[in-house]
């Protein structure tokens, strides 16, 4: 018995240590499940070139930050490049008639060779002691890494969140959202559906460059493959998101709820590697699907709530209804 | 539903405040302690990673019966990708551990960049110096290096064929590494006396061709680490029709036909890196060269059944070469 409680006494103890940062990842990634909530839940568009976006922004941010260019010019010209990456991507999908997950594998795989141009002919590049945001946190107030961690990537992903919602109140952001609910119906009320698909894929992508440029920082350093695994990422909090949520939320609150979901994933891998200490990191891929597979689950099984009169719609994954 | 949310609320916001606490940092190295705690991140799965935890771990073990102290070691990997490095790195700070080792240049970077106070040793960080790591002037980053013994391999065409007085280096043009050995093997070939011709590579296509365009008073071919011409060392042995002897930067090129390199054991590397971990536990106060060291040990010659025959090499004068380098 005693064994036991000392087991529970340590495991709650790296809990409590463990947990902060993976609020402050959950932050990060959260930028980039907006970007993606936008692409698959809203444009209903399977989008993949987030994986070469977020990875632009990292090099770029490097990259230029390492030249001496001061970080808030490197971050800005960063999301630029990734809207740019997510325009183009659009541009192949509505004027070339591509499939969109086609276009976007071409962006992403050609923003590999991209990024290691970026770097200066380099698979990596390092940001130690370059004056990154995380760097001047740490060194202005004397704070640890954690802190800064949280600090930082929880002023970008709040901005990014209220930016992103105030644009889906304006004139431009309903027709996205008219265009990603029913094209053919849009279109018959005067939409030029593919402008809003090319507004909305820049958008997304220029998020997912912003966690990029934040992941650069906070890591330290950026490489060209730092974009590997990231749709998942992304899909799996926006997945976590919309299970907290219902059909009848404001689109405020599942847009909010997308960051939540991003932090729960990242809080629940934690945890789940804390807890079952046979568990090491190499077994992180193995624990993310069996969470987001438990999560599908979940909601298929679960009972119907008794008060909404909407019917529950089946959860999709991918993203088969707009929202 | 509401219950759930407003509890997972409660949750993250009550973390999010136990952060906004102040943290007790490490703060240098207590030389007193009994017991302590080693965090390890290994960047990936490689066998070279591995041997060098393995390596780090059991010269510390060894040391502590020695010496009575104990080390209790946590593993932790990113699985080779960016998006775990801050779960690691941040896990490990998290423990407040007394040293931090960090395998590889990815998390190398990123735990120097989130801690100023634990002490973080690196290794299999090919040059720590470089902008792709900028890992010295740190104040509590310590390590070693895997830059391969780029003159030790240039020495060795001496070795295997005294007579040679022409070297052609075979790289290609766009590898930015291979370049960077280039420039250490051709200042090595100065120093002993060896003439050089550059062959660079451009496309896969091209290799052939490169390889038949070497001079006729070529007596050898240096290949360095370079991911190319190590995918394609095979059209390097077509090519190679007058049986020049090709001395390779790594040992994975032995197999696809290379003839002999010598390499450095990332074995004996970790358990260098453990000794600057016992330096700084004994209270020794360190150089700029003890803190960021270039690798020491033994190095390993590795070279092909038909390389012997060809060269003609008898067994003695094998064991002559390997003696020399430290086997």
């Amino acid at each position: 018995m005693y064994c036991m409680q000392n087991l529970l006494a340590s495991v709650l103890a790296s809990a409590i240590n463990v947990l902060p940062g993976s609020v402050a990842e959950g932050f990060v990634w959260g930028i980039l499940t907006i970007g993606v909530f936008i692409s698959f839940k809203v444009l209903n568009v399977a989008d993949m070139s987030v994986e070469g976006t977020l990875a632009l922004g990292g090099t770029v941010t490097a990259a230029m930050t390492v030249a001496g260019v001061p970080i808030w010019l490197t971050m800005l010209v960063a999301v630029l490049c990734g809207a740019a990456s997510g325009a183009i991507t659009a541009i192949m999908h509505t004027k070339l008639k591509i499939p969109a997950i086609l276009a976007g594998i071409l962006t992403m795989f050609a923003l590999y060779s991209v990024n290691i141009h970026v770097l200066g002919n380099r698979a990596s590049l390092a940001l130690l002691n370059k004056p990154t945001l995380k760097y001047l946190f740490m060194r202005s107030f004397g704070a640890t890494s954690i802190i800064a961690d949280i600090v930082i990537s929880g002023l970008f992903v709040a901005c990014s969140l209220g930016i992103i919602y105030l644009f889906f109140k304006t004139r431009a952001g309903y027709s996205v959202r008219a265009t990603g609910c029913n094209p053919a119906m849009a279109r018959a009320q005067g939409i030029n559906t593919d402008r809003d698909i090319i507004v909305a894929l820049a958008i997304s992508n220029g998020l997912a460059a912003l966690s990029g440029s934040l992941l650069a920082q906070i890591n330290t350093g950026a490489t060209a493959n730092m974009g590997t695994g990231a749709i998942v990422i992304g899909l799996a909090g926006v997945v976590l998101g919309e299970a907290v949520t219902r059909e009848s939320f404001p689109f405020g609150a599942k847009l909010a709820a997308v960051i939540l979901g991003s932090v729960i994933y990242r809080v629940v891998l934690s945890l789940a590697i804390q807890l079952v200490t046979f568990l090491t990191m190499d077994d992180l891929k193995l624990i993310s699907a069996v969470i987001i597979l438990a999560v599908l689950a979940a909601k298929r099984f679960a009972p119907k709530h008794k008060k909404g009169k909407k019917r529950q719609p089946e959860v999709s994954g991918g993203g088969a209804e707009g929202v | 539903m509401k219950k759930i949310i407003s509890m997972l609320l409660a949750i993250v916001m009550s973390f999010a405040l136990i952060t906004l606490l102040p943290s007790c940092g490490g703060g240098g190295v207590d030389t007193e302690k009994g017991e302590y705690d080693v965090q390890i991140i290994q960047y990936a799965r490689f066998d070279a990673l591995d041997a060098a935890n393995k390596g780090f771990r059991e010269r510390l073990d060894e040391w502590g019966k020695e010496s009575g102290k104990k080390f209790n070691f946590t593993q932790k990997s990113a699985g080779g990708e960016a998006s775990n490095i801050m779960t690691a790195v941040n896990g490990a700070i998290a423990s407040s551990p007394d040293f931090i080792l960090t395998i590889a240049t990815p998390v190398a970077i990123a735990a120097a960049g989130a801690t100023s106070t634990i002490p973080v040793l690196y290794t299999a960080v090919t040059d720590p110096s470089a902008e792709t790591s900028r890992l010295t002037g740190l104040d509590n980053v310590y390590g070693t290096s895997d830059m391969q013994p780029i003159a030790e391999q240039i020495d060795l065409i001496k070795d295997l064929k005294p007579t040679a007085k022409k070297v052609a280096f075979l790289f290609s043009a766009e590898e930015p590494n291979s370049r960077t050995q280039i420039e250490i093997a051709k200042r090595e070939c100065d120093k002993i006396g060896l003439q050089y011709e550059e062959k660079t590579v451009t496309d896969v296509n091209a290799i052939q061709a490169t390889v038949r365009s070497i001079s006729e008073d070529a007596d050898a071919i240096y290949i360095p680490t370079d991911n190319t011409i190590a995918a394609n060392i095979g059209a390097v042995v077509a090519a190679n029709e007058r049986n020049l002897p090709l001395v390779v930067g790594e040992s994975g090129m032995i197999s696809g036909g290379g003839w002999a390199t010598l390499s450095i054991s990332y074995e004996i590397l970790g358990r260098q890196t453990a000794d600057i971990v016992i330096s700084l536990i004994s209270g020794k106060t360190l150089t700029e060269e003890e803190r960021h060291q270039i690798y020491k040990g033994a190095m390993a010659l590795d070279i092909s059944e038909q390389a012997i025959s060809a060269l003609g090499l008898t067994k003695e004068q094998v064991d002559n070469i390997k003696a020399k380098y430290g086997e």
